[in-house]
């Protein structure tokens, strides 16, 4: 089994349907413009005939915003200071995936975001049916009726998956950041602390993977193996995880790799470009809206390389078989 | 080792005697001489005490004072246990059984040939509690005299006396073998008009003390290092491991000291041609090494700017410690001697190191220079310092930026600062406070506030932008000249409000309490707005009118050289407080009128008639007046653009979209 290979291989299936990729991007795009709406209704209520809008057109106006919060209800109140950097935008949603608290942004933005789970997880179906029997050729109502399809079984990974997570944020979590601050609470060095509650991350980020990963394959199985059952298909999952180790994992390291890639060239470029005028604001959003669109790709990008390298690895198996 | 050391002290007693008396113009009311020592194991300082005291009053005094603070820390029935319980911070009272502290006054004695010559005063020796109703306090304790002392008489007293450190508390304990050594010892209060001004510790309070001198010996173990008020004159090492360091000062009101093992130690010199050199000398902590040159740069900034706007830094020595790692000892002032504190990892950019290293030797003047009683009026420390600090802030570093730290908590977080989203160092404090000035007014003791940040809202932000807001007013100059006038009045001096009240009026071309009865007394609210703006054509002639007895109709139609608009702006006060508020119009030519709005009724209408129409209207366009908690509905367009709500709600959307991209990693 070669993780490059299988890399390659999953580059190739999301290009060869890359059509399903702005078709995810369209569902995202339209479930987040639902809320976008009356955001920007409130901030132009706020904005539109003050006088402050001209420092907010340069910069995130810190003097404006200590107002602006008091009076925000709801999702309002997510407008922060953050938003005004590339970086700070995308770090606040990954924070979440270290902490868990996804109460943090309020309770519309939860609604929303368990949404858009729900269809990314129908959405999934159709996926990675496509890439199982790449060689008939994209459809759209193909990709939707193994969307349907599936849907019953991801629905139970999923409902498995969030239970698990469950337990990650509220039991493990905290049993590992308990044992840590239990041990160095009374360390004079900041520095050693924090390199050990480093570590403690590192863990988390590693179950958080393992975890993530045993499902992606469990997906996978389900549809390659035809198989009736999505509860064998965890055990299976985590069986083929297991068993090639360092296979599994490398290949969702370095896919995840080209994920921070994206998210520090994309950060650093919206640093250097700031949206101070129209030609600056439609480049921004250009640049955003790429970074979507690829972050789109690669989450598929995923499927087809986890994919390939299962087939790979049945290919070799059946090989052996025929010996 | 101990004839070696009377000898010393008897001479440098001599030396200070001489040359000090003209270098410090203040009433010395007390003098402390205390022999010490730390037991690190038991994290116990065993102490002998001599104060003298003089009465400063024209009355006799037959009672005295003191201040025994670490009680505070003894148990939960402390008044500061009880407001910190009840105020919804109990994190304090977590703690084991060695982890509490106490203050054990073990004997209290007349000093032979003084006064009360060996008269024992632990008899008379009694608990008092003059803020509360809390019996089991045991922060302030009073003893009675046989007989009054006389004004202007000394009385001196011998006190034993074991101060238990308590582990992080708040400004003062112990971590591990890291000790910072604060509000110790038994300390006298303040007699004001022949009055006790002795108040309990509580949550929300500082200190209050009288200026004098100290001469303390502190023996530690050998390898600890000490830093210290005052300057250190002298140091033994003892045959039993440990030794002895004298640190002496005259003219403080209060001394605190720290000893720890790893601290690194640097010294720079303070020079500037106006001002005289002070030497620096700074404790900090191993993985702080390159914070050095900002600690370092902050204080000298501070002892240059305060020095030439206020008054000079008249000591020879200022001594910057970089508190422990959650020793709880950081950000705190001691005269001479102040706690900073750093990170080891922070996000480029951002000033908060800097600036609390500023705030905190900021206090060296407000606080350690113009000894205002901190129990009954923070502001005047806090408020001043604020204002300096930003000032200084400032002057030295421009603005600060707004930064989020990442997964903090659990001594982790990862800062990134935000390049596009500076913060004025002016408006930080009000930013944070503005929305809590209206619960009380400025004129409360400390612990009477409704709540602990209400007591942080106007010490620190109401204090700060009521100079600002003065600043604003009478301009920058004339007020310089306010602050330097009523800093030098108030040297070695312990001023309240009227008197800073006073050298306002004094300067000020008009009499200003209309401004302090409203800030200081009232609840002290300021919100002006541009609430309306419009331009219509001037309406024309259209109907029938009589004019020499002749009817005429008028269709309307008639054409003007040029067509003329009338303007009018909607100016509304929504907060309670009043005062003459700048009003800039502007109009599409660019032709701006400003006017003074006196601001006293609830609104104002302003009409204009001009051939162009109106472009926007602002009330205060300088930014004079701090105090206005919401400056965002100052200023107002005629006409609504979208390009910032645009803007904004574009960089919300992409936040969204890459959050619910994030939501899917788990579908
Ligand atoms: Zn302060």
């Amino acid at each position: 089994m070669n993780i490059m290979k299988a890399f390659r291989r999953g580059y190739f299936l999301v290009n060869k349907n890359i059509k399903m990729v702005p078709i995810i991007y369209i569902v995202n795009l339209a479930v987040a413009t639902i809320l976008t709406i009356p955001m920007f209704a409130t901030l132009n209520r706020s904005l539109g005939a003050r006088a402050v809008r001209e420092k907010m057109i340069q910069n995130f106006d810190y003097d404006w915003w200590s107002t602006f919060r008091l009076g925000a209800n709801s999702f309002e109140k997510t407008i922060r200071p953050s938003l005004s950097s590339g970086f700070g935008t995308l770090f606040d949603n990954l924070q979440l995936l270290l902490n868990g608290k996804f109460t943090s942004f309020g309770i519309w933005i939860l609604v929303f975001g368990v949404a858009y789970l729900l269809l990314a997880a129908f959405m999934n179906g159709g996926v990675i049916g496509i890439y199982a029997d790449e060689k008939r050729p994209f459809t759209v109502s193909r990709f939707f009726s193994n969307s349907g399809f599936y849907f019953h079984h991801f629905f139970a990974l999923l409902f498995a998956v969030v239970i698990l997570f469950f337990v990650v944020y509220k039991f493990i979590s905290p049993a590992i950041f308990g044992i840590i601050n239990g041990f160095s609470r009374n360390w004079m060095s900041d520095r050693a602390v924090w390199f050990v509650n480093l570590a403690g991350y590192l863990v988390l980020l590693f179950i958080i993977a393992f975890i993530n990963m045993i499902f992606d394959y469990a997906k996978i199985i389900l549809v390659v193996e035809k198989k009736k059952s999505s509860w064998l298909c965890i055990w299976l999952g985590f069986k083929f995880s297991v068993k090639h180790f360092t296979e599994t994992i490398g290949l969702y390291f370095l896919l995840a790799a080209v994920g921070l890639g994206l998210v520090l060239v994309f950060g650093l470029a919206q640093t250097f470009v700031q949206p101070t005028q129209i030609v600056m604001l439609v480049i921004v959003i250009t640049i955003q809206q790429i970074f979507i669109f690829l972050k789109i790709g690669l989450r598929l990008d995923f499927y087809g390389a986890q994919m390939a390298l299962y087939q790979q690895d049945q290919s070799t198996v059946r090989k052996l078989r025929k010996v | 080792m101990k004839q070696r050391l009377f000898f010393i002290s008897f001479f440098i007693l001599i030396i200070a005697g001489i040359s000090g008396a003209g270098d410090y113009n203040c009433e010395k009311v007390v003098s402390y001489t205390m022999n010490v020592s730390l037991d690190p194991g038991t994290k116990i300082v065993t102490g002998k005490e001599i104060l003298t005291w003089k009465n400063p009053s024209d009355k006799p005094v037959s009672e005295m004072y003191f201040h025994a603070y670490l009680n505070a820390f003894k148990n939960s029935s402390s008044t500061f246990s009880k407001e910190s319980y009840y105020g919804g911070s109990s994190s304090f009272l977590n703690r084991r059984e060695k982890e509490w502290g106490y203050l054990d006054v073990k004997s209290i004695k007349g000093q032979s040939g003084g006064l009360f010559s060996d008269v024992d005063f632990k008899k008379s020796f009694e608990y008092v509690h003059p803020d509360d109703d809390n019996a089991s306090d045991e922060t302030v304790f009073k003893i009675t005299l046989p007989t009054p002392v006389p004004p202007g008489k000394t009385a001196a007293f011998e006190i034993e006396f074991e101060s238990k450190l308590p582990a992080k508390a708040p400004r003062t304990g112990f971590k591990n073998n890291y000790f910072f050594v604060a509000q110790w010892f038994p300390k006298v209060g303040v007699l004001i008009d022949g009055k006790w001004n002795c108040h309990q510790f509580h949550r929300s309070s500082e200190f209050f003390a009288d200026y004098g001198d100290y001469d303390v010996s502190i023996t530690v173990p050998k390898k600890y290092v000490v830093g210290a008020s005052g300057v250190m004159t002298d140091s033994t090492e003892n045959e039993n491991g440990t030794a002895t360091y004298r640190f002496q000062q005259e003219c403080i009101h209060d001394f605190a000291w720290t000893a720890y093992q790893d601290y690194k130690v640097a010294t720079r010199m303070f020079e500037n041609s106006e001002l005289p050199k002070v030497k620096m000398r700074l404790l900090y902590q191993p993985t702080h090494k390159k914070y050095v040159d900002d600690f370092f740069d902050a204080t000298a900034n501070t002892l240059k700017h305060y020095g030439l706007w206020y008054i000079p830094y008249p000591y020879p020595q200022i001594t910057i410690i970089d508190a422990a790692y959650r020793s709880s000892a950081g950000g705190m002032e001691y005269p001479t001697l102040f706690t900073s504190g750093a990170r080891w990892l922070s996000a480029p950019g951002t000033l908060w190191q800097r600036a609390l290293t500023m705030h905190e030797c900021g206090h060296q003047f407000w606080y350690g220079l113009v000894g205002d009683n901190e129990f009954e009026n923070a502001w005047m420390d806090e408020g001043f310092n604020s204002y300096s600090d930003a000032r200084c802030l400032m002057a030295s570093y421009g603005n600060d930026l707004a930064s989020k730290t990442y997964l903090s908590g659990n001594g982790f977080g990862i800062p990134i600062a935000f390049p596009y989203a500076p913060i004025d160092p002016r408006l930080k404090r009000i930013a944070r406070y503005g929305h809590t000035f209206r619960l009380d007014s400025m004129n409360k003791f400390d612990w009477q506030f409704a709540s602990h940040e209400s007591y942080r809202a106007n010490a620190y932000g109401k204090g700060s932008a009521m100079l600002w807001t003065l600043e604003g007013f009478l301009g920058e100059e004339l007020f310089a000249k306010i602050m330097k006038t009523y800093a030098t009045r108030f040297e070695f001096k312990h001023p309240v409000p009227q008197d800073f009240f006073n050298v306002v009026n004094e300067f000020a071309p008009q009499p200003m309490d209309w401004f302090f009865d409203q800030m200081f007394n009232g609840s002290g609210v300021l919100d002006y707005a541009v609430t309306k703006i419009s331009s219509r054509p001037v309406l024309k002639e259209k109907g029938l009118y009589t004019k020499d007895g002749k009817t005429e109709y008028h269709s309307g139609d008639e054409k003007q050289k040029s067509e003329q608009f009338e303007s009018t702006v909607l100016l509304q006060r929504l907060g309670d407080m009043k005062m003459p508020v700048d009003v800039k119009i502007t109009f599409e030519t660019g032709e701006t009128v400003n006017q003074v709005w006196d601001g006293k009724e609830l609104s104002k209408t302003l009409r204009f008639v001009r051939n162009s129409k109106i472009l926007r209207a602002d009330i205060d366009p300088e930014r004079k007046l701090f105090l206005d908690i919401n400056y965002t509905n100052n200023g107002l367009f005629r006409q609504k653009s979208s390009f910032a709500a645009l803007r904004w709600a574009n960089s919300w959307l992409y936040w969204l979209q890459h959050l619910l991209e994030v939501a899917a990693f788990f579908s």
